[in-house]
């Protein structure tokens, strides 16, 4: 494939694309260090669902 | 049984704990989920559906916090997928929940032995988060290159090749892409991202190859409207692409020239080369009449030379045998015949050089032959002694009577008989009672013309062999000569 064949199939290719590649590279977050996992684990919310239906019983308890 | 959240006895009848009011149902139901989720999970891991397995374990933990299985082993999955933080903050909740016996301590204490390889992780966790700020911010080559290093150091790290195959999808290498993506579908079979980009790929490569059709069918100007329609953006080629027609012309002219080149050969060259090579073979055949007369010519002088020597060698043999009979008479005469054979062997044997047991031992036969009378002669006595210093060991060879006996037959079968004579005479001399000795001895004597020793043996054999083998014959040869 010459030069000017090359060039024209990449703009084609590009333009039939259909992925949005601003849009989807803002999708990929940074990855957590292992230094940075302590203070996750620490800064995270141990709440799962037992703990939000409990504190529904409870409140209905109290009303 | 205890009370999970305040750890107080309580009864299962009422569900509900005395001390802190804790619903023991609500416990178990949510238990029963997670341990659902647990499975589903556990089973999608088993054939590395690893996103599928993050979300049902996730689910797992969302529904119950302390589901230290669930959260081993998102952790382990996580790890899997390189993600190295995630796993470490997996594994130390879970060890939070349940200290002793958790499969978590092994994990952890496996990073903190590998002080190398986690530090290797943690790397290429950071460089990924540069590429992705460098990504964010347009610096794709920059990123590129994080991310190359990144999987280096981290093969199996599944967000840094999605990232790395959207930059390069994003630049126009989608077969670099598509190898980054089958990388991380090797190690998450169902990962939806990875699925995704490949879908698009492969839809790019197919309108891309459909535009091109459209395209080389198209002329430029008259039909640009219509390829408008084709391409989105409305983008129109600027150079006419059309493909050569074959030319069949050419090839018929190829075809007919190839075949008036073999007609010219087969007609032309062929019987010119023919004519000059039968030309050449006749001078060369002409050549080799003319050299083979020349060499029968040179034949014929040579074999007619030959006769001429030949005939002249017979003559000059029969003048010698005259001679030699001549002096043999005159040897008998003077009463040395002995002497004289002995000396005619002598000079054969000098002249042969051929001293095998069997010449010397018919020289030492010849020697013994000579009488006493004879050597008293003093020449002769010179004669014998001039022999027996050139052949000192003449008198020490022997012979086998049965080795005198078939040299005398190769002989007798030859027609020499006189030459036999001595062999079967000597044969006869060391073996006297073996008939055939004296049979060919008497036979032989016979030949040579010595009827008076032919008759004497033959008497002799009939007499002491009555029954053997050649009776009735020297029995016919005895009437013919006596």
């Amino acid at each position: 494939m010459d030069a000017g064949s090359a060039i024209f199939h990449v703009t084609i290719e590009k333009r039939l694309c259909m992925i949005n590649f601003e849009e989807e590279i803002a999708k990929y977050g940074p990855s957590m260090e292992i230094s940075q996992a302590e203070e996750a684990v620490l800064a995270s919310e141990m709440t799962d669902i037992g703990d939000i239906i409990e504190k529904i019983l409870q409140d209905k308890k109290d009303n | 049984m205890i009370c999970p959240k305040c750890g107080a006895n309580m009864t299962l009848k009422r569900g509900v704990c005395d001390k802190c009011g804790y619903d023991i149902e609500v416990n178990q139901q949510t238990r029963k989920y997670s341990c659902y989720y647990y499975n589903q999970g556990l089973a999608k891991a088993k054939i590395r559906d690893l996103s599928g397995a993050i979300d049902m374990l996730s689910r797992a933990v969302k529904v119950n916090k302390k589901n230290v299985d669930a959260r081993n082993l998102l952790g382990l999955i996580y790890f899997e997928m390189g993600e190295v933080g995630l796993a470490v903050r997996e594994w130390i909740v879970s060890k939070s929940f349940l200290e002793e016996n958790n499969p978590a301590d092994r994990y952890l204490d496996m990073l903190r032995s590998n002080a190398g390889k986690t530090e290797q992780y943690n790397n290429a966790l950071r460089k990924y988060n540069a590429a992705v700020e460098l990504a964010v911010q347009g610096g794709d080559d920059l990123a590129l290159i994080q991310l190359k290093k990144a999987v280096q150091l981290n093969p199996k790290y599944v967000k840094a090749w999605q990232l790395l195959a959207l930059l390069y999808m994003k630049n126009g290498d989608n077969d670099r892409a598509r190898r980054c993506l089958k990388r991380t579908l090797s190690i998450d079979i169902a990962n939806t991202t990875s699925i995704g980009y490949l879908k698009e790929i492969r839809k790019i490569k197919r309108m891309g190859r459909q535009l091109q059709i459209t395209v080389a069918e198209q002329e430029v100007s008259p039909d640009a409207e219509e390829m408008k329609g084709e391409v989105k953006g409305g983008i129109i080629p600027s150079f006419k692409y059309a493909e050569d027609k074959p030319d069949y012309r050419s090839f018929i002219c190829l075809c007919i020239g190839l075949f008036a080149g073999i007609l010219f050969v087969f007609f032309l060259v062929i019987p010119s080369v023919k004519t000059g090579m039968r030309e050449e073979f006749k001078e060369k055949q002409r050549q080799f009449g003319e050299q083979q007369s020349g060499y029968l010519q040179e034949l014929d002088a040579l074999e007619k030379t030959n006769e001429s020597l030949q005939s002249r060698l017979e003559m000059q043999e029969l003048e010698l045998e005259a001679k030699k009979d001549e002096l043999e008479n005159a040897a008998d005469k003077a009463g040395g015949i002995n002497v004289f054979r002995m000396v005619d062997y002598y000079l054969k044997l000098k002249k042969s050089g051929d001293t095998s047991r069997m010449n010397l031992f018919i020289l030492q036969m010849r020697l013994r032959a000579i009488s006493q009378q004879e050597m008293s002669n003093a020449y002769a006595k010179s004669i014998v002694e001039r022999v027996t210093a050139d052949y000192p060991d003449v008198y020490n060879v022997t012979m086998t009577s049965a080795e005198l006996f078939e040299e005398g037959s190769n002989l007798f079968q030859k027609g020499r008989y006189a030459d036999a004579l001595e062999y079967f005479v000597a044969a006869y001399e060391k073996s006297p009672d073996n008939e055939k000795n004296l049979y060919f001895l008497a036979r032989t004597y016979q030949l040579t013309g010595d009827d008076v020793r032919a008759k004497q043996f033959y008497t002799e054999y009939m007499e002491r062999f009555p029954a053997g083998t050649y009776y009735y014959h020297v029995q016919d040869l005895l009437n013919q000569v006596s």
